[in-house]
């Protein structure tokens, strides 16, 4: 499992095989070179995958980072048509719409199982 | 829509950089004779008109990149100023009744015992009269840092009012509660507040509540500051619980 730790402007990140997290806040500098080792190993990964859960928890993001999650979705979606069973969790803090709609708006671009689950905000 | 109606996915240029890639490659490959061949000479304006319209969209997504970033930053800044005492950098009144009421959810739903604690400088007003008001603002601040190394980490310590502070200890009763309120007052007149007219030494008084049932966030501090005038009332220096 190998973990990118979060800073004030990007998530914390874990990937291996049996999936991909990303959980915090997204709006580094340069989005693009921020998840190419991400991207880099999915596209890998995915590859020979049989199976792959992607976990969403991220409160905030901007532009080139919402690009970058469509990036990732569209991976996942061409994995699952070459029959790899692709799942994608968006996880959001209940009070949160904002996150609710964006997880509404990247559900309605793929086809694979998308599951959208609210969580109350724990003690600070 | 479904994957068979998708057919830019099984297309051989997949994403944005590839299909970036791939057009500049078949313009430079094909040069200026392709202009003599009408279509060819279509597919290339509509070409040119993909990448720059490609990096015309790479520019504004940049851009408002740089913006939302710096947006986010002071959004931050304002949230924790409109929760934050400017002077002792604790909790303010605000952020402390939103911690009381999830706290007071936790109780209701899960039973969690917590308390709080009510503390008050002991003639601070002297303090004011008798040193100035910048000693006064040094009482206060020293006395923040005490608590903020006296608390425990999981306490959360509020500047309630003028020289109120309110202490919340989730999963903690009021024995234990009035424990951490009397290490407070140990570490307190253990120390010295530098004034300009020299080290003086302050004392406090504190009421512990706990949380029971059928109170709500209201109860809870009434009861906290009647123990805290209790203590007062039985000569300072004291925690009541």
């Amino acid at each position: 499992m190998k973990i990118i730790e979060a800073t004030s402007s990007s998530p914390r990140i874990e990937y291996g095989e049996a999936g991909l997290s990303i959980k915090g806040e997204s709006y580094p500098e340069n989005s693009f070179v921020f998840y190419a080792p991400v991207f880099e190993w999915l596209a890998a990964e995915l590859k020979s995958a049989p199976r792959f859960r992607l976990i969403l928890d991220v409160s905030y993001m901007n532009s080139s980072s919402t690009k970058c999650v469509l990036d990732i979705l569209d991976l996942l979606s061409e994995a699952a048509m070459r029959g790899c069973d692709a799942r994608v969790t968006w996880l959001y803090e209940a009070e949160n719409e904002r996150s609710l709609d964006l997880a509404e708006e990247f559900k309605e671009d793929i086809d694979i199982p998308f599951e959208i689950i609210p969580v109350e905000a724990g003690p600070r | 829509m479904s994957l068979e109606r998708r057919p830019g996915v099984v297309s051989p240029v997949q994403g944005r950089r590839e299909l970036v890639a791939h057009l500049r490659a078949r313009l430079e490959d094909r040069g200026e004779e392709s202009l003599l061949d009408p279509r060819e000479a279509e597919y290339r304006e509509l070409a040119e008109a993909y990448l720059l319209l490609d990096e015309r969209m790479a520019k504004l997504i940049a851009i408002s990149d740089k913006y939302q970033g710096e947006l986010r930053e002071a959004t931050k800044r304002m949230q924790h100023m409109a929760r934050t005492d400017p002077l002792t950098n604790l909790s303010n009144r605000r952020d402390m009744l939103d911690c009381l009421d999830r706290e007071v959810e936790r109780f209701v739903r899960y039973e969690k015992d917590f308390s709080v604690i009510m503390f008050d400088i002991d003639d601070f007003k002297l303090v004011n009269d008798s040193y100035g008001h910048d000693a006064g603002d040094r009482v206060l601040k020293d006395l923040a840092l005490v608590f903020l190394e006296t608390l425990r980490r999981t306490d959360v310590c509020s500047r309630w009012g003028g020289e109120e502070f309110l202490v919340l200890c989730p999963e903690t009763t009021s024995e234990s509660a009035r424990i951490v309120g009397e290490k407070c007052l140990m570490a307190m007149s253990a120390m010295q507040v530098a004034t300009e007219a020299g080290p003086i030494g302050i004392t406090l008084s504190g009421g512990v509540a706990a949380m029971q049932k059928g109170f709500d966030r209201d109860d809870l501090i009434k009861l906290a500051d009647a123990k805290l005038y209790a203590a007062k009332a039985a000569g300072k220096k004291r925690i009541v619980d």
